[in-house]
């Protein structure tokens, strides 16, 4: 099936690029996906997405079409075709 | 029931075309008047947050924020002048904010938020305004306001990107449940021009006025994504860790 990733703020920087269409397996997790984008990144976004779910899973907020998925429920979130994943780091005021 | 401040003819004059907008009236400014607000940094996002709360006449602003003017500061911090470069911020701000409306009351704190002073600025008002660079400055306003059960409007911005989300404590998520913990690759100084700052902060400043005056809808329960070099904007909803560290399975001691 296909997903949409976004990529926002800084990682938007890093990837180069805003989103990307990626072929998945059926049944995909959202933690699986993680593994996944953390597995095939390069360069400063694979800085960033160290650790896959384990790690970035728990830095950045995970938004998945309009609400945000919590990193303890990113195992258990079954993936559906036409999904639209954002990965937003956390960024501050000042 | 405290009874509401009454307005003076002074008042009046100074926020009529305001107080013609529906669902406000004098009742709703009377509300403002009666309205303690803090803010943590008062920079690109606080300093307009204050700015755009005093113009609409809020009864008093706490305003938090440590250190001097410095150059790079004057692109987007628009309480901040060239004459005052090298003196406190704090200073700069109370001056021009009493320059455009002398009957906000404003007191200055010449310090950041931190685990030592949070609890008791926090405990100076009703609405708290998280505005600051830092987490560990974020995180201790937002443990010390979810145990005084205050309200805080969290604003946040990255080049053009910007973040806005109201979080009201027991009912929406706290920034913890967002940002579980410290982000290693954050970094103080990032890119920003002040346009963006200031778009966010007039957001943030409308926030605090229909949270208190009570009409319309805020962000709480959700969060607003903004884009402004492509000029998206998005409306997500954000979920309550259910094992956040500060607000998981507790109850805010509201007051
Ligand atoms: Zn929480």
């Amino acid at each position: 099936m296909k997903i949409c990733v976004q990529w926002l703020a800084q990682l938007r920087d890093a990837a180069g690029k805003a989103e990307e269409t990626v072929e998945v397996p059926d049944d995909l997790t959202l933690a699986d996906l993680l593994d996944r984008l953390a597995c095939d990144a390069e360069g400063a976004l694979g800085e960033l997405l160290d650790g896959g779910s384990a790690g970035a899973g728990r830095r950045f907020l995970l938004v998945v079409n309009d609400a945000t998925v919590g990193p303890g429920a990113a195992a258990t979130h079954i993936l559906q075709e036409g999904d639209c994943v954002a990965l937003l780091p956390p960024i501050s005021g000042g | 029931m405290i009874e509401l401040p009454q307005l003076g003819d002074d008042e009046r004059a100074r926020y009529e075309w305001q107080m013609w907008t529906s669902g406000h009236g004098e009742e709703g400014q009377r509300k403002l008047k009666q309205t303690s607000v803090l803010i943590s940094r008062i920079g690109g996002l606080g300093g307009t947050v204050a700015y755009y709360l005093a113009a609409a006449g809020i009864g008093r602003l706490v305003l938090a924020h440590a250190g001097n003017v410095k150059p790079s500061d004057l692109n987007r911090q628009l309480l901040m002048t060239t004459d005052w470069l090298g003196k406190a911020r704090v200073e700069s701000a109370a001056r021009r904010l009493q320059e455009l409306n002398p009957f906000v009351e404003i007191e200055t704190v010449a310090e950041n938020l931190s685990n030592e002073n949070a609890k008791r600025l926090v405990g100076c008002a009703d609405i708290v305004v998280d505005a600051a660079p830092l987490f560990a400055e974020r995180f201790a306003m937002n443990s010390a306001a979810f145990r005084q059960g205050k309200p805080i409007i969290e604003s946040a911005m990255y080049d053009f990107d910007a973040q806005l989300t109201t979080m009201i404590p027991g009912q929406t998520a706290c920034l913890a449940c967002l940002v579980p913990e410290n982000p290693p690759q954050w970094r103080r100084e990032f890119p920003v021009f002040g346009a963006v700052s200031g778009t966010i902060a007039a957001m943030a400043a409308l926030e605090v006025i229909k949270l208190v005056a009570g009409f319309g809808e805020t962000l709480a329960g959700t969060m607003c994504l903004a884009n402004l070099r492509t000029m998206e904007f998005r409306r997500i909803a954000i979920q309550r860790d259910p094992n956040c560290r500060v607000c998981g399975g507790q109850e805010p001691n509201a007051s």
